[in-house]
């Protein structure tokens, strides 16, 4: 009863967070909303017993990348004038409607293949930081370091990108 | 079939899954400003990052969905800086953040 209390406030604030976020004029507000929506994700990450991911994610995801959003919004500054008006222009029925085909398509498929039986038994240390410790160093190292590779060549790119222009007039 | 509303199943949160995806897309589909084009793609990803776990939870998964969703987590957050560093530089060339304003390839 809690459990289902838990998951249906928390699958709310997911879907409706991501909602808000899609439907804010102003990218502040939008990046906002997107924060409650990561941050009630951690929480149905918890909810499936992977803990280590949840602290994960409110750290990275909704602590250092909306971070990273919320720099580069203020710093662009935005002006009124260049919001976008969000209900005129195509029509929202045109992404609505197919998205809720899809959906209801999706759940049916989903409830009619999947075997209602509940979860089990977690096993003895799941979500738990030395399990997946285990697994990324062990069968995921190449990837481990490809990831480490990639983070590397992600912060060459933005220093190269975002970098000013050269004031000798120089392109680049 | 057990009560759907009180006894949460796998696809609960899978729909919840499929739900946020949709939005997503329709957020990248739909939305000019390229800053909320980009936090509809982080939506995506978190959308899968509940599938995956969803799944290893119902399914006596080991750790390796785990691993897996905190591969995605720091490669969107890779992604989320190299596309936020590409939107600073367009806008120091093209002075606006908005896809339809920005339609010439030169200049």
């Amino acid at each position: 009863m809690i459990e289902a209390m838990i998951f249906w406030t928390l699958a709310g604030l997911t879907l409706g967070g991501s909602l808000l976020v899609v439907t804010r004029r102003n990218p502040v507000a939008a990046a906002l909303w997107l924060i409650v929506s990561l941050g009630a994700t951690a929480g149905l990450f918890l909810t499936l017993g992977a803990h280590f991911l949840g602290v994960v994610q409110v750290l990275t995801y909704a602590g250092a990348i909306m971070v990273l959003f919320m720099f580069v919004i203020m710093l662009l500054n935005i002006r009124d004038a260049a919001l976008e008006d969000i209900w005129g222009g195509t029509s929202w029925w045109f992404v609505a409607v197919p998205g809720a085909v899809i959906l209801f398509a999706g759940s049916k498929m989903f409830h009619d293949a999947l075997p209602a039986d509940g979860r089990g038994e977690a096993a003895e240390g799941y979500g738990a930081i030395e399990a997946i410790a285990g697994e990324l160093f062990g069968t995921y190292l190449l990837a481990f370091e490809a990831v480490s590779l990639l983070l590397l060549a992600g912060i060459v790119g933005v220093m190269l990108l975002a970098r000013r222009p050269a004031r000798r007039g120089g392109a680049e | 079939m057990s009560d759907p509303i009180l006894h949460i199943g796998l696809h609960h949160y899978l729909v919840l899954s499929l739900a946020v995806f949709l939005v997503g897309a329709a957020g990248v589909l739909k939305r000019k400003n390229l800053l909320v084009v980009f936090m509809s793609i982080e939506l995506m990803l978190n959308a899968a990052n509940i599938a995956f776990l969803a799944f290893a939870r119902f399914r006596s998964g080991g750790a390796d969905a785990h691993v897996v969703v905190l591969f995605i987590i720091a490669v969107a957050a890779v992604e989320a800086a190299v596309g936020l560093a590409i939107l600073v530089a367009l806008y120091r060339r093209r002075g606006t953040v908005r896809a339809d304003e920005i339609d010439m390839l030169s200049g």
